[in-house]
C-alpha cells in the first residue's frame, strides 16, 4: 500500500523544497500514527529551524 | 497477507481438531473452494476466519443477535461432556505477509450451563511471527496482537475482502451510510486517512501561529486573523452539523430499510389491509348516515305518536262526520235564530209559525237539541282537529315509513360491512399484521425527514463552499499583509510556511483523491465489462465513483442507471469496484490480500459466473469461495482447471452426529463429487 505514496510523493516535488520537506514530515508521522499534537509540534519545531536558518542567510 | 492454513478444534459445526490448507498465491492455482450444502458449516469457516483475527462473534448477517446467543463452541462436544466439564475449542490461522509468517491462535471455552444454555469465554490470543531469519517473537497481549493484526489487515478495509454475497450486494447501494463505509474504506487502503491527518496537525500549527502573529503584527493583519480564526471556528461548526446531518440522514435510511423489510412482509396481505381500510372509512360513513337519520328521526317523534291512534283518529272523525250528516252537529243555525223565530213566530223566509203547529213544535225541539252549546262547540272543534290530524297522518306515515327505511338500508350496510371486515381480518391473520397501516404512515414520515434532511445538507454544503471561498480571499488578503511585514517579523515568517505546508497538503489531498476516484472509475468500468454479460454490455457503459465516494453506473446514452440494475449486476458491479481498489492501493500490481466470499454466485447467471471464474483469480492472490452445490458444479470445476485456477477443494461433509468434517480432494475426486451431486438433482 506504500506505493500509494507515489502519487503524493510525485505531487510534493511540485512545491519548493522548504514546503514539500515539511510536507513530507507531517505525512511521515502520521503515517507513523503520531497524534495529531505531535506531528504539529515537531513540524513546528523544523519550521522554527527554516525560519531561522532562512534570515541567517539573508 | 497470503492465507496458508486454517485448524479449527470444537468450533461451531467442527468436532476435534480439523483444518484445510488455502492454495495459492501469484496468478495460478490460487482458488480455495469450500464446497458443502446449507447447514454444514461453510459461514461457520467464514466465521472462524473473523473470530481468530478479529474476536468477532458475530458476524454481519447475524443482524442484531447478541453475541452470546451465537455458539462458536461445537455443541455435540459439550453435550458429550460430562457435566461441569469444560470443552476447548479454538482457531489457528497460519498466513504471511511482507515476506513474515504469522501464527495466530485465538480460543474459547465452553460449558453446559445449569438451564441447559452454553457458556462460552474467551480464553487469550496467542500470535507467534517469524522473519525470513527465522527470529521468532510472540505476542499474548491482546491490544498487541490487534495492533500486529490491524497492521496486516486493518478492520476498516476488511470487509473489502472478506464478504458474503449480502455484503457485496450492498456496497454499491447508495444509502449514506454506504457511501460513509466506502469513503472509510477507501481512505483507509489509499493511505488517504494519512494525508487527513498530516493536514489536521498543520491546521493546528496554522492557528496557534496565527494566535501568535495577532498579538504581534500590525492592526491589518491582526484583523484578517482574527477573521480568519472567526471563519474557520463557523466551518468546524458546519462541518460538525453537516456530520449530524449526515449521521441523521443514515439513522433515517436505515430505520426506513428496517421499515421496507418489514412491510415486505406485508406485501402479500397488502392489498387486503388496503381493502379493510376501505371497509373500515365505509363502515365509518354508514354509521355517521345511521346516526344523522336517528337525529332526523327524533324531530318526528313527537309527532309520529299519532300513527298510533291514526285508526282510532278516522273511526272518531268517521262518527262526528255521521252526527254532523244527520245535522246533530255542528249546530249550524245558532241557538239565538232559534229562540228569535220561536219569539217571533215567524221564519227567516216570512212565513207565520204559530204556537201549536208542527212547525213550530219541531222547531221547539230543534231548539232542544242545540240548547247544550259547549259540548256541541267542543265536538266541532274535535271534528276539525281530528280533521286536520288525519290530513296530515299521510305525509308523517309517509316520512316515517321512508325514514325507517333508510335507516334499515344503512343498518343493513353496517352490518355486511361488519361481516366483511372480520372476513377480511380473519385472512390477514395475525394481530402483528395490523402495523402494516402504520409502517406505511412511519414510512412516509421517514421519507419526508430524509427530504428535509438532504435539502439541509445541499445547503450546509453550499454554506460551507460559501465559507471556504471567503477563507481563500482573506488568505490571500493575508498572505499578502505577512508578506509586507514579513522581512521585520520571524513569526510571521514562520506562520506563512506553515500556512504554505497546509495550502500543499490540502491541495496535494484534493488531487489525489480526485484522481484515485477516477482511476477506480476506470478500472472498476473496465472489469465490469468483461465481466457483463453481452445483454448488460449493450446497455451499461461506465462506473463512476463521484465526489462523495458513492458508485453511479451510466448506460450508454448517458443516463444513470444504477435505479434499473438488476441483483446480479449490482453483484458484478461492487466486486468490479473492490478490484479496481485493489489495482489503485498495490498500483497496477497484484495485491497481496484474500478475496474471501461466502455465497459467492448467489445471484449470477451462468454466463456471469463464467466471466467470474475467469477474472477474479487474476486480479487477487487468493480467491477463497465458500460455495453450496447449487452454486459450484462440474462446470465451475471445468472452468477453474481450464484456467489454471485450481487450486484446493474442502468438501464439508455432514457426519451421523450432525457434525461436519472437513475433506481434502483432489480434481479428480471433487470432480466425481459434484457430477454424483448433479446427477441426484
Amino acid at each position: 500500500m506504500a506505493d500509494v505514496n507515489v502519487r503524493i510523493e510525485d505531487k510534493l516535488t511540485k512545491y519548493p523544497r522548504e514546503v514539500s520537506d515539511l510536507a513530507r514530515l507531517a505525512l511521515q508521522l502520521s503515517e507513523q500514527g503520531a497524534s495529531e499534537l505531535a506531528v504539529a509540534e515537531q513540524v513546528e519545531a523544523k519550521v522554527r529551524d527554516l525560519v531561522r536558518s532562512m534570515r541567517k542567510e539573508k | 497477507m497470503i492465507l496458508k492454513r486454517i485448524t479449527l478444534c470444537n468450533f461451531r459445526q467442527f468436532k476435534g481438531t480439523q483444518g484445510t490448507t488455502f492454495s495459492g498465491r501469484s496468478g495460478s492455482s490460487n482458488v480455495t473452494v469450500f464446497y458443502g450444502e446449507n447447514g454444514r458449516g461453510k459461514t461457520g469457516i467464514f466465521r472462524a476466519m473473523l473470530f481468530c483475527l478479529y474476536g468477532d462473534r458475530i458476524i454481519s448477517q447475524d443482524g442484531d443477535v447478541p453475541d452470546t446467543k451465537i455458539d462458536l463452541v461445537n455443541k455435540q462436544a459439550i453435550q458429550a461432556a460430562a457435566p461441569n466439564t469444560v470443552v476447548s475449542s479454538y482457531v489457528e490461522l497460519e498466513f504471511t505477509h511482507h515476506e513474515r509468517t504469522y501464527r495466530l491462535t485465538r480460543g474459547l471455552d465452553g460449558m453446559k450451563g445449569g438451564h441447559g444454555e452454553v457458556i462460552q469465554e474467551p480464553t487469550g490470543v496467542r500470535l507467534e511471527i517469524a522473519d525470513v531469519n527465522g527470529n521468532t517473537r510472540v505476542l499474548e497481549d491482546p491490544v498487541a496482537v490487534e495492533d500486529e493484526v490491524h497492521f496486516v489487515l486493518d478492520k476498516g478495509i476488511r470487509d473489502y475482502f472478506l464478504f458474503d454475497g449480502e455484503k457485496i450486494e450492498r456496497l454499491t447501494r447508495a444509502s449514506t451510510e454506504q457511501r460513509r463505509e466506502i469513503a472509510r474504506g477507501v481512505r483507509k487502503l489509499l493511505n488517504v486517512d494519512a494525508l487527513e491527518r498530516a493536514i489536521k496537525s498543520m491546521a493546528r500549527l496554522k492557528k496557534k501561529l496565527d494566535t501568535e502573529l495577532t498579538s504581534s503584527s500590525r492592526s491589518d493583519l491582526a484583523r484578517v486573523i482574527k477573521d480568519l480564526g472567526l471563519l474557520e471556528e463557523e466551518m468546524v461548526a458546519i462541518s460538525s452539523e453537516i456530520d449530524t446531518v449526515e449521521s441523521e440522514t443514515a439513522h433515517a435510511e436505515r430505520e426506513k430499510h428496517g421499515v421496507d423489510q418489514a412491510l415486505e412482509q406485508f406485501k402479500e396481505i397488502r392489498h387486503l389491509v388496503e381493502l379493510r381500510q376501505q371497509n373500515t372509512d365505509q363502515l365509518k360513513d354508514r354509521e355517521e348516515q345511521a346516526s344523522a337519520l336517528l337525529g332526523e328521526m327524533k324531530t318526528y317523534s313527537s309527532r309520529s305518536a299519532t300513527l298510533l291512534i291514526s285508526d282510532l283518529v278516522t273511526a272518531t272523525l268517521e262518527y262526528f262526520n255521521q252526527q254532523k250528516r244527520r245535522g246533530e252537529i255542528p249546530p249550524e243555525i245558532r241557538n239565538e235564530l232559534i229562540e228569535r223565530i220561536l219569539r217571533e213566530a215567524r221564519c227567516i223566509c216570512g212565513r207565520e209559525i204559530l204556537e201549536g203547529t208542527t212547525a213550530y213544535e219541531c222547531i221547539q225541539k230543534w231548539h232542544e237539541k242545540t240548547s247544550d252549546t259547549g259540548f256541541k262547540d267542543i265536538a266541532l272543534q274535535l271534528w276539525h282537529e281530528l280533521g286536520k290530524i288525519q290530513s296530515n297522518l299521510g305525509d308523517l306515515g309517509r316520512n316515517v315509513e321512508s325514514f325507517l327505511m333508510r335507516h334499515s338500508n344503512v343498518r343493513n350496510d353496517i352490518e355486511s360491512l361488519e361481516l366483511r371486515l372480520q372476513q377480511i381480518s380473519d385472512k390477514i391473520g395475525s394481530s402483528e399484521r395490523k402495523d402494516a397501516l402504520y409502517l406505511e404512515k412511519q414510512r412516509g414520515m421517514l421519507e419526508k425527514k430524509l427530504i428535509d434532511l438532504r435539502a439541509r445538507h445541499i445547503t450546509l454544503d453550499g454554506t460551507l463552499r460559501d465559507a471556504r471561498d471567503r477563507r481563500r480571499e482573506l488568505e490571500e488578503r493575508k498572505s499578502s499583509l505577512e508578506q509586507e511585514v514579513s522581512r521585520h517579523d520571524e513569526v510571521s515568517q514562520r506562520a506563512l510556511l506553515a500556512r504554505k505546508v497546509f495550502d500543499a497538503l490540502q491541495m496535494i489531498h484534493d488531487e489525489f483523491t480526485a484522481e484515485i476516484r477516477e482511476l477506480i472509475g476506470l478500472y472498476a468500468t473496465e472489469l465490469f465489462e468483461r465481466l457483463l454479460d453481452d445483454q448488460g454490455k449493450k446497455v451499461l457503459s461506465r462506473v463512476v465513483v463521484n465526489d462523495d465516494y458513492s458508485i453511479e453506473v451510466y448506460d450508454r446514452w448517458g443516463a444513470q442507471f444504477l435505479p434499473n440494475i438488476s441483483s446480479g449486476q449490482r453483484q458484478l458491479m461492487s466486486i468490479s469496484f473492490i478490484a479496481a481498489l485493489a489495482r489503485v492501493a498495490a498500483k497496477e500490481q497484484l495485491l497481496e490480500m484474500p478475496l474471501f466470499m461466502d455465497t459467492p454466485f448467489g445471484r449470477l447467471s451462468n454466463e456471469h459466473r463464467e466471466h467470474l471464474i475467469q477474472e477474479i483469480p487474476s486480479f487477487c492472490s487468493q480467491w477463497i469461495l465458500l460455495a453450496t452445490d447449487t452454486e459450484f458444479r462440474t462446470q465451475e470445476a471445468h472452468a477453474l482447471r481450464k484456467n489454471k485456477k485450481w487450486g484446493s477443494f474442502a468438501f464439508l461433509r455432514a457426519l451421523e452426529d450432525g457434525c461436519t468434517e472437513i475433506r481434502d480432494m483432489s480434481y479428480e475426486s471433487a470432480l466425481e463429487l459434484l457430477a454424483q451431486k448433479e446427477n441426484l438433482r
